[in-house]
């Protein structure tokens, strides 16, 4: 089985896209492959193009490693989230030199499908073992020294997540499994599908899933948005730090294919309980098929403008799965 | 003062027969607005205005109002800072607007009250209120005053339940919240209600006593109020922080705000457009808007004028072919145009910018008087009209590249959520900046991901597309475009504003300038 952490339903080997997926995808990856012609990548481009081609041809036919190695490793050979290039698309963004563990992850998880043997991975792992805080959560405070109050939830357990993914049984001590229990048991339920997923994926890890918040059945319910999931839920909108509540009657949650596999991780693991979403995630599947590219943005209140990015590879992939399995 | 264009309000009211329609976008917002007039003339020529259901006022006006550069600048000026009313409950689409403005800044609260007075003749009224967060009176400053009220010591404040034995909806909301601050809420209620009266006599003579340093003098019916919000409520993030708001509210002119609101519309749009006349003609320029006003020789203006004279300094200036090359004392050279016209688009720019520039108010008043550091510019808006106008504006006596250095967008905590769906989109967390996460964005996918949004909401913009640098995560608000534009531009363009707004009052700004 080959996965990947943002949607660890996925079999990459199995799944199969579909005409206009298929279309769309190269596109985009032409797109990219002629960026990284002029040293413009990202570590999330890399994985977006590995899971790509895989999809695309069944194997890499791009040197993904030697991409790396040449535009993401600074003169430490520390891996970045981009390259000198890529931080050019920002004016004056002094802080595109970055090592964050999405960075770390990338790389280890590039490396590892690509064959590379454990003493090619320790470095990750150190890397890793580096960036575990006193607080229990992991992240770089050289790129972000935000702190825990208002750092994102989905952050910290996606950070925790694609930590522990890489440390790996080995690194993974009884005394620091008990630390990760303890952080990720102290994070309030979020409300948040994309946070909860991660937690519950990283309490998988450890093998403590009876950790998992006793609310989390809520997020199945409040998130759900047009024809599927919503990473939240409107309503529950608050203040980024005195938590009150915020007007919303203009904000609109739109679904997306990734929260919609979000969603389908928890109900799994919740069993009858979570099965209501089961069956709404094969409706979001069948209006896929017939809708492929109904993700749409959000929208800034009234203004018809996309606020972001509505279609990404990560979307198309995740709703190739969700179309796939509306068909059994 | 030159008479640059002209409200046509008898002529407007009898083209629609008293109907006023207008549309509304504003903070990402699309609503509507409308109201039916009936009118009749006095004896002395003033038309008497009031609804056509009579509901409301009935309001004295000029049938036909001269728009001079300071009437134009005060339309500017409430269009950054007055209300444009509020949505209907049963329909968000509508908009009821009410006539008031939100200003502490002494000289811009005298000036806006001048031109309310001269707009409106009749027996209009004030009512000037200071809002706070009572968390304000919790510590420091606050509790001073609040000590001092109480004659040295405050008094213990009861427990909640002594207090209030039946609580009202927004008491049972504001228990359930959650606050990373000390206190329980149920302690932080009983300080409100405990409180309330003595918070509100205190905020009231602050109020009036900033009146008075303003030179403001309140006529029999206007008055001081203060009203005070829930701890923690209204902004302060803990005790003792401020959330000030100063509002002045109109009164004597109810149900006139629809066609206050037309009038700052078909300003703007004309303006915007460079066109004679709006499409009902309740505005007439005396000529295309940019073919008028002032033509200020900028050399003269900066060697001669009171205006050009910062704190006793002048620049030196110097001829380069087409364009001037100026430059102030400890600042640097910057390339200028020989002639700028206070045209109406920069009249209203200068009461926009008064209003909604980053620029600290009172540093605009001051530097007349009193060496400034620091100086920037820098706007902040939602609307592609705003930012166009401040723009063009610039661009009427700088490079574009001096009236750009860089641009951001701003994303309030509401909108948190979605930026967080669309680093996901792209496999990626938001990663904030700073201790308390207000620094730039570091998740480049998330900036990247919303530029084209800021572009296709200000296409402006686009010339300046190259400068984009990246969203910031801020306090509160929706997305929002910031620019700002090079510091040394500062000590040109400020004087040439605060002149295009003034100087039909204020001759010397050394001296006749409030807190100067």
């Amino acid at each position: 089985m080959l996965n990947y952490i943002l949607f660890s339903e996925i079999d990459f080997s199995k799944l199969k896209l579909s005409r206009e997926y298929a279309e769309w995808l190269k596109v985009r990856l032409d797109e990219s492959c002629g960026q990284i012609e002029l040293g413009s990548v990202s570590a999330s481009i890399c994985i977006q193009g590995v899971l790509s081609e895989l999809l695309l041809f069944g194997k890499c036919k791009t040197d993904w490693l030697g991409i790396l190695n040449c535009y993401l490793e600074d003169e430490k050979r520390m891996p970045l989230a981009y390259s000198s290039e890529y931080g050019q698309k920002l004016y004056k963004f002094n802080h595109w030199k970055q090592t964050t563990i999405q960075a770390i992850h990338a790389h280890w998880w590039i490396k590892k499908q690509s064959g590379i043997g454990q003493e090619g991975l320790t470095c990750y792992e150190d890397l890793v073992e580096e960036f575990i805080q006193p607080n229990g959560w992991i992240y770089n405070p050289e790129v972000s020294n935000t702190g825990i109050s208002t750092r994102m939830k989905s952050e910290l357990t996606m950070s925790v997540a694609m930590g522990l993914e890489v440390l790996g049984d080995k690194r993974l001590t009884e005394k620091l499994k008990k630390s990760f229990e303890a952080t990720l048991c102290s994070m309030p339920f979020t409300g948040y599908l994309g946070a909860e997923y991660f937690r519950l994926r990283a309490l998988r890890i450890i093998d403590s899933m009876e950790l998992t918040p006793a609310q989390i059945k809520e997020v199945l319910e409040t998130c759900r948005a047009g024809e599927g999931y919503c990473d939240f839920s409107i309503e529950s909108k608050v203040d980024d730090y005195m938590g009150t509540a915020k007007r919303t009657s203009r904000d609109k949650a739109t679904h997306s294919a990734i929260s919609g596999l979000h969603a389908k991780y928890i109900a799994e693991f919740l069993g009858e309980a979570g099965e209501s979403t089961i069956l709404k995630l094969k409706e979001f599947g069948l209006h896929l098929k017939k809708n492929p590219f109904d993700m749409p943005a959000f929208r800034m209140r009234d203004i018809d403008i996309p606020f972001g990015e509505d279609v990404t590879p990560f979307e198309i992939m995740a709703a190739s799965y969700l179309i796939s399995g509306a068909d059994e | 003062m030159s008479i640059l264009g002209h409200i046509n309000l008898e002529k407007f009211l009898n083209k629609t027969k008293g109907a006023v329609r207008g549309r509304l976008v504003t903070d990402a917002k699309d609503r509507v607005y409308s109201a039916d007039y009936k009118w009749t003339t006095t004896s002395d020529g003033y038309l008497l205005v009031s609804r056509a259901n009579d509901s409301g006022d009935q309001v004295k006006i000029n049938p036909v109002i001269n728009l001079d550069e300071s009437l134009i600048a005060f339309f500017g000026l409430y269009s950054g800072d007055g209300s444009k009313g509020s949505e209907k409950a049963d329909n968000p689409k509508v908009i009821v607007p009410t006539i008031s403005f939100s200003q502490r800044e002494p000289n811009l609260v005298r000036f806006a009250l001048d031109q309310f007075r001269r707009l409106f003749p009749g027996t209009i009224h004030f009512v000037f209120s200071l809002g706070e967060d009572s968390a304000f009176f919790m510590d420091g400053e606050g509790r001073e005053m609040l000590k001092k009220h109480y004659g040295g010591k405050i008094p213990p404040t009861p427990p909640l339940n002594k207090l209030r034995t039946k609580l009202n909806p927004a008491d049972e909301q504001y228990l359930k919240e959650k606050r990373p601050v000390q206190g329980s809420n149920e302690e932080h209620l009983a300080f409100y209600y405990f409180h309330k009266d003595a918070m509100q006599e205190i905020l009231t003579l602050v109020k009036e006593n900033d009146l008075k340093k303003s030179g403001v003098v309140l006529r029999k019916d206007d008055n001081a109020t203060a009203s005070l919000r829930r701890p923690f409520k209204k902004g302060a993030r803990g005790p003792g922080g401020s959330s000030r708001s100063d509002e002045m509210h109109v009164g004597g002119i109810n149900g006139f705000g629809e066609l206050f609101l037309k009038m700052l519309h078909e300003i703007e749009e004309t303006i915007y457009a460079d066109s004679k006349s709006s499409s009902q003609s309740l505005i007439e320029w005396c000529d295309q808007p940019s073919k008028l006003g002032e033509l200020v020789d900028v050399k003269d203006f900066f060697l001669k004028n009171s205006y050009g004279n910062l704190a006793g300094k002048r620049p030196k200036i110097s001829e380069d072919g087409d364009s001037l090359i100026g430059c102030w004392p400890h600042s640097s050279e910057i390339q200028l145009s020989h002639k700028i016209s206070i045209d109406p688009l920069f009249c209203y720019v200068a009461g926009l910018y008064l209003a909604e520039g980053s620029t600290p108010k009172s540093v605009m008043f001051s530097m007349f008087s009193k060496p400034v550091t620091g100086l920037s510019f820098g706007f902040t808006s939602s609307e592609n009209v705003s930012i166009e106008l401040v723009l063009r504006s610039l661009q009427k006596i700088f490079r574009p590249d001096d009236s750009l250095s860089s641009w951001k967008i701003k994303v309030g905590s509401q909108y948190f959520p979605e930026l967080v769906v669309i680093g996901l989109k792209h496999g990626v967390a938001m990663l904030r900046g700073g201790e308390s996460g207000d620094g730039k964005m570091r998740t480049m996918e998330i900036s990247l991901s919303l530029k084209k949004w800021a572009l296709d909401v200000a296409p402006s913009l686009i010339p300046f597309a190259d400068k984009y640098s990246h969203v910031e995560p801020t306090g509160a608000g929706l997305a929002r475009i910031d620019f700002s534009a090079s510091s040394s531009l500062c000590r040109w363009f400020f004087p040439l504003l605060v002149y295009a707004v003034f100087s039909n009052q204020i001759k010397q700004p050394a001296r006749q300038f409030i807190n100067a």
